[in-house]
């Protein structure tokens, strides 16, 4: 057991991927080859759901950092959602939230997908 | 009745594996708490203590099961925590501090991530110094507690 989930399914043209338990050095390249999944089939809009996640370390914010440009250099973005503020004030000391758009609800980050 | 000051000493050694590294946060998260740190201040030790454990995994251990960490905790009731962190993997060059928030947009070009863990160590911590002692990395960490107002 890896403490670690992901569950991804499309919903309209996004990916949503729901991640719970915790994203550490042992458990961020679950990420990776999930996004590789995703990108790999061209699909470019990925939304991350985090409101099963409990813990993130750098090496899960690596992940994002990872595939970002990527992803922007074809038309898609990251966009994130349902963060909990623990793993909010990790993304804020590193300055995430001026990179990537978070949002309070799935909903509304999908409806952002359609600008 | 003066009360008495007691320090509490801790001792865990694990393999030096990524798998163990929650051991080690689920350790000093109990810790922290028994020192009376907040549950965000007790967020930031374990992760500090995450960061550092992973850097050693990487780069002095090697992600090697037979290599061991071994992790020195003391503290005082509201005071303060000190770790110990010690392998005896390969001696790795001691890294740079760096204090300064990092740009992350710079950090993206350049697709290096390896400089994150040690600015929240430096951040979230009072202190962080890098040893070797005889065939020993050695990493301390202290955390002061500070007091809050009610």
């Amino acid at each position: 057991m890896s403490g670690f989930k992901i569950d991804t399914k499309k919903e309209e043209s996004v990916s949503v991927v729901r991640i719970s338990g915790f994203l550490d050095a042992h458990t961020a390249h679950e990420l990776e080859a999930e996004f590789q999944g995703i990108t790999s089939k061209g699909d470019y809009k990925i939304l991350v759901n985090f409101a099963g996640l409990d813990y993130i370390s750098s090496a899960g914010l690596g992940v994002f950092m990872g595939f970002i440009e990527l992803v922007r250099e074809n038309g898609g973005d990251i966009k994130m959602c349902e963060m909990n503020v623990k793993i909010y004030k990790i993304f804020d000391l590193l300055g995430f939230p001026n990179l990537y758009e978070i949002f309070d609800t799935q909903a509304e980050a999908i409806e952002k997908f359609k600008d | 009745m003066e009360a008495k000051i007691i320090q509490k000493v801790f001792l865990l050694q694990v393999p030096g594996v990524t798998e163990n590294l929650k051991i080690v946060r689920d350790f000093i998260n109990e810790i922290s708490q028994q020192i009376g740190f907040s549950e965000q201040e007790t967020a930031y030790i374990e992760l500090a203590m995450d960061e550092t454990c992973a850097n050693v995994i990487e780069h002095a251990i090697k992600n090697d099961p037979l290599q061991k960490i071994v992790i020195h905790v003391k503290g005082i009731e509201k005071k303060f925590i000190e770790i110990k962190i010690e392998d005896k993997g390969e001696s790795f060059e001691f890294p740079k501090i760096k204090t300064e928030i990092p740009d992350i947009k710079k950090y993206l070009k350049e697709r290096k991530t390896g400089g994150l863990g040690l600015y929240l160590i430096s951040t979230l911590m009072d202190k962080i110094e890098f040893l070797r002692e005889g065939n020993k990395n050695v990493v301390l960490l202290r955390k002061n507690f500070i007091k809050r107002k009610e």
